[in-house]
């Protein structure tokens, strides 16, 4: 049995010059009991509304969201074993952190030694003994965070939904609010249900992710193999830094084929696939994944380019090397000694040395999109 | 003074500057305030301490008689009833209006304005008129009368006019859109997200409204409830027109006292009186406030 299991389900809106639109679309989602499942994606790919379809805010324009084997469609919020952590906290402005903790506690009528007790027990498990008897108003944006958390744990609930809660956080606290989340989750055995944005949270806090776009579950699966083995060019793209290489297959042969890119550069591949000569392919490759060696050296299948960008970034240097007049690729070289930092510089000829795994092979593009990385993006967070 | 000390004397003058701004601008609403309020009580509180003139005014001779005579039971059955007029006013128009104001403050921004507009469009008929208006709804052989009669709800019409209750309708009629207008700004701001986490949390609707909306909108109750109580207290046109010889309040006992009885002083304690009944809610309620604070 699954602790949350969305069948089918759809969730339409009437948006502005009132025509609908579907915000969910037919979705299935399977979460297993004690999982730590985050749904990632842009803003607007529909992945707030699976959460509060979950919660019980929304109700599915058709299809079952059930939460323990059981159908939800007639329970609202205050009946289902669920409690969120808002985006934006939602904590109770006119009760103190320990009646905001309190206050779910005394919905379900527990005694009072009871609820004092826990009430006690959670404050001190998000590390805020001593703030009982303060407003949220007088607490840090850190502080209000780990109430929020309190106050859906001491329901101690079946499933924990999360919508953006670190958002609102600056890195360093995001980064240790991560880490120290995943450990709960470990600790209390909770399923956590999470939506979040940001593709290095997900990575760093899931055991599984489900990637959404317009509404659609592109990919579920676990951070590794979401992140080597992408389905599709927005999965690849979403999740990290990739390079895409548009191409035709011009030769197949028993596990492997040779791809031409802009009709001069020949790529071969290994491949279980069944890809017909002329078949339009995408190459993801992952700017970490290729190493870059002096022209010189040629004892292995290796790719030939020109060096046209060069950014040191700290931990590593980014290497836009031109394979084509129409095709760059972006490569990644760690910064592992200081006498690294200008081994390669702008207009030299280097090969590229890609391990034939590592390319990764989508059965989708069309030729004309390649084009040179005219201004790689910087600002793109890894 | 410890600024203008220390700083240079640029500094000096713009300090000044901006006193004299401040004062310029103050100025009209302070005239106002000490012309037509301040020196008026006064007047007031003075000639309460006064002896009576024959033909109104005063005669400049101290006493303390006119405070001596509300010891007579008459006036405190008037105070009462004002007082008891007033609060039943302010909570029927809380009931009535809290509902309409949270209706109003969930709609559309387009249909708000509309509806706020509905709310507001009576006073655009003078409120004379519209008192008299309940006349015709109230009498013998009046709209309520008649629809009853008519349906064989009642044999013999109901006596509503010049009665406390037609009072009371009259006062919740012409008072509900103050508590309307303060309670809709209140909950217009109030975040609804709120809600959703009560509900999240196992609260029903009315337990959600209980421990989380009411207390969260409470600003907005005793600013409306403020704006009804006090006019309320002090109405004197709407008993008189609708309640007829029988239902007094302390505004039309102030009346006769300075235009039938021309006895001023008095008309000066009992306004003085209904000063301090309106004053006694006002501070409750700023200490309320104050406590939400913190």
């Amino acid at each position: 049995m699954y602790a949350v299991e969305l069948t089918n389900v759809s969730k339409a809106f009437l948006g502005q010059n009132q025509r609908e639109f579907l915000a969910v679309n037919q979705v299935d989602l399977a979460v297993a009991e004690g999982e730590f499942f985050s749904l990632l994606g842009p803003s607007g790919c529909g992945k707030t509304t699976i959460l509060r379809m979950i919660a019980g805010f929304e109700l599915p324009t058709s299809g079952e969201v059930l939460i323990q084997g059981e159908a939800m469609r007639d329970r609202p919020p205050f009946h289902r074993p669920v409690n969120t952590v808002f985006q934006n906290y939602a904590l109770f402005p006119h009760l103190t952190v320990a009646e905001n903790v309190a206050f779910g506690l005394e919905m379900d009528n527990l005694p009072r030694p009871e609820i004092e007790q826990r009430v006690k027990d959670a404050i001190a498990q998000v590390k805020l003994t001593g703030l009982e008897t303060r407003r949220p108003r007088k607490l840090s944006g850190g502080q209000q965070q780990r109430v929020a958390l309190a106050r859906a744990l001491v329901k101690q609930p079946q499933v924990l939904l999360f919508d953006e809660p670190l958002g609102a956080l600056d890195l360093k606290l995001r980064k240790a609010m991560q880490l120290e989340l995943k450990h709960m989750q470990q600790q209390v055995g909770i399923t956590f249900i999470y939506v979040t944005h940001d593709q290095e949270e997900a990575l760093t806090m899931s055991d599984r992710i489900a990637v959404l776009e317009d509404g659609q579950v592109l990919q579920v699966g676990t951070p590794a193999e979401i992140y080597e083995n992408p389905n599709c060019r927005f999965v690849a793209d979403f999740i990290g830094e990739s390079n895409f290489l548009v191409g035709r297959v011009i030769e197949q042969h028993p596990g492997g084929v040779v791809v031409l890119v802009d009709e001069e550069l020949p790529i071969s591949i290994p491949s279980e696939l069944d890809l017909p000569v002329g078949k339009v392919v995408t190459l993801v490759i992952r700017p970490e994944k290729a190493t870059l060696h002096p022209h010189q050296y040629v004892d292995e299948p290796s790719l030939g380019g020109t060096v046209s960008e060069v950014v040191y970034l700290g931990t590593d240097t980014r290497f836009v090397i031109r394979l084509t007049p129409k095709s760059s690729i972006i490569v990644r070289r760690q910064n592992l000694y200081r006498s690294n930092l200008d081994s390669f510089s702008v207009g030299e000829r280097v090969q590229i040395r890609i391990a034939p795994d590592s390319i990764r092979i989508l059965e989708e593009g069309e030729l004309s999109t390649n084009q040179p990385f005219a201004k790689p993006e910087l600002g793109k967070r890894q | 003074m410890q600024l203008f000390k220390s700083k240079s004397k640029v500094f000096n003058q713009l300090e000044f500057r901006k006193t004299l701004n401040l004062f310029t601008l103050l100025f009209p609403a302070t005239f106002w305030l000490i012309l037509f309020l301040i020196i008026p009580l006064i007047i007031v509180l003075v000639y309460s301490f006064l002896e009576r003139g024959t033909y109104g005014g005063v005669e400049w001779i101290f006493t303390l008689e006119h405070y001596l005579r509300l010891v007579k039971p008459i006036y405190w059955v008037v105070f009462f009833r004002s007082l008891w007029l007033a609060l039943l006013t302010t909570f029927a128009c809380l009931i009535v209006g809290y509902p309409l104001a949270f209706f109003i403050a969930t709609r559309s921004p387009r249909w708000r304005n509309v509806l706020l507009l509905l709310v507001i469009i009576p006073f655009w008929t003078n409120f004379l008129v519209r008192i008299y208006a309940w006349i015709i709804v109230l009498r013998q052989e009046g709209v309520v009368n008649v629809l009853f009669q008519s349906l064989n709800i009642i044999d013999q019409p109901l006596d509503l006019l010049f009665t406390s209750f037609a009072v009371s309708i009259g006062l919740v009629y012409g008072y509900l859109p103050f508590m309307i207008l303060p309670l809709y700004a209140t909950i217009e701001r109030f975040d609804f997200s709120f809600i959703e986490a009560a509900q999240d949390l196992g609260a029903n609707d009315l337990r959600t409204l209980l421990r989380v909306v009411l207390p969260l909108t409470t600003r907005g109750m005793l600013a409306g409830s403020l704006l009804v109580f006090i006019p309320a207290v002090g109405e004197f046109i709407t008993p008189d027109i609708l309640g007829g010889a029988k239902t007094l309040m302390m505004g039309n006992l102030v009346q006769n006292q300075f235009l039938s009885a021309r006895n001023w002083p008095f008309g000066s304690v009992l306004s003085m009186v209904m000063m301090a009944i309106v004053l006694a809610p006002i501070l409750i309620s700023f200490r309320l406030a104050e406590d939400r604070q913190t």
